[in-house]
């Protein structure tokens, strides 16, 4: 799942994005509400999610969010907040946001918000996804191959989750790079095709086409007629 | 005798004030939980972690 961190305070950036990384999601982070807009306005669909800090240099996170709900964005928003204060909830949620979180707070919490807020109706991310005979439950992160249980790692289950979520879709490098691992990782390295090849190990799976189909010069496929 | 009164109310806390400290809070609740996160860490260790998150908390509770 990748999220998009607007947080000016670098200090407590560096944290978030380093724990959000460590529980599994890929995390871009920009530091203004300027940078916020035009990130979110050219990669609408890229972002699963959007932690937005209220106080932001440049253009603060009610006008973040009022003016992407504007262009049509409809990626849950959470907001980060150091006050207090009714009046700051109300409007950061009639700005259009779907969620307030006063600081400090725990980044298990955050963590379980933002499965919450992917896992509403028009969202359209289930708990549970089932794609050829595979399995996924993306609460409890376990993965079964025709009823057995496969061990995988935070990076390969990532993976395999957007491999499934677009199924016979499709995917280049670039975008499995930028969802998996956020736009900072360096886009010559071959980790992709390294993680691709430990999953199809760890499947196992024989029968009839590839699960996970190299599709040559573009990139892979996950089929989920096999 | 004396009562309680409204009179040791602080004065109202600056935005900007509110959102340094709280941050500052969120910084250390955050340190201490990733750490929490490392593998084979001594008992103790992860006690003292736990407990600065605890404290984390009451500071913040007393800006409520």
């Amino acid at each position: 799942m990748r999220i998009l961190l607007v947080e000016d305070d670098e200090r407590l950036a560096t944290r978030l994005k380093k724990g959000l990384e460590v529980k599994g999601f890929a995390v871009d982070h920009v530091t203004n509400g300027i940078k916020a807009v035009t990130r979110i306005s050219l990669y609408r669909s890229e972002y699963d999610s959007i932690v937005l800090d209220l106080m932001l240099p440049g253009k603060d996170g009610f006008d973040v969010c009022t003016e992407i709900r504007a262009l049509g964005v409809k990626t849950p928003v959470i907001i980060l907040t150091a006050i207090h204060d009714v009046e700051d909830k109300v409007r950061a949620l009639d700005a259009g946001a779907d969620d307030y979180l006063v600081k400090p707070f725990s980044i298990e919490e955050l963590c379980a918000r933002i499965r919450a807020l992917t896992r509403r109706p028009e969202n359209s991310l289930p708990v549970v996804v089932k794609a050829g005979p595979i399995e996924m439950h993306a609460s409890t992160k376990k993965v079964y191959c025709d009823g057995k249980e496969i061990e995988l790692t935070l990076k390969e289950f990532s993976l395999l989750e957007y491999l499934m979520r677009h199924p016979n879709q499709v995917l280049n490098r670039e975008q499995i790079m930028d969802h998996i691992w956020g736009f900072d990782f360096n886009s010559f390295s071959n980790v992709v095709d390294v993680h691709i090849k430990n999953l199809r190990r760890k499947l196992n799976y024989s029968k009839g086409r590839p699960l996970i189909e190299t599709v040559w010069g573009f990139g892979y496929r996950f089929n989920d007629s096999v | 005798m004396e009562t309680k009164d409204n009179n040791l109310k602080l004065p109202q806390i600056d935005r900007k004030l509110a959102h340094d400290i709280r941050n500052s809070l969120a910084v250390i609740k955050m340190d201490s939980e990733t750490a929490l996160l490392t593998e084979n860490l001594a008992s103790d260790v992860k006690k003292i972690l736990r407990q600065i998150g605890i404290e984390v908390d009451n500071i913040n509770k007393m800006f409520d």
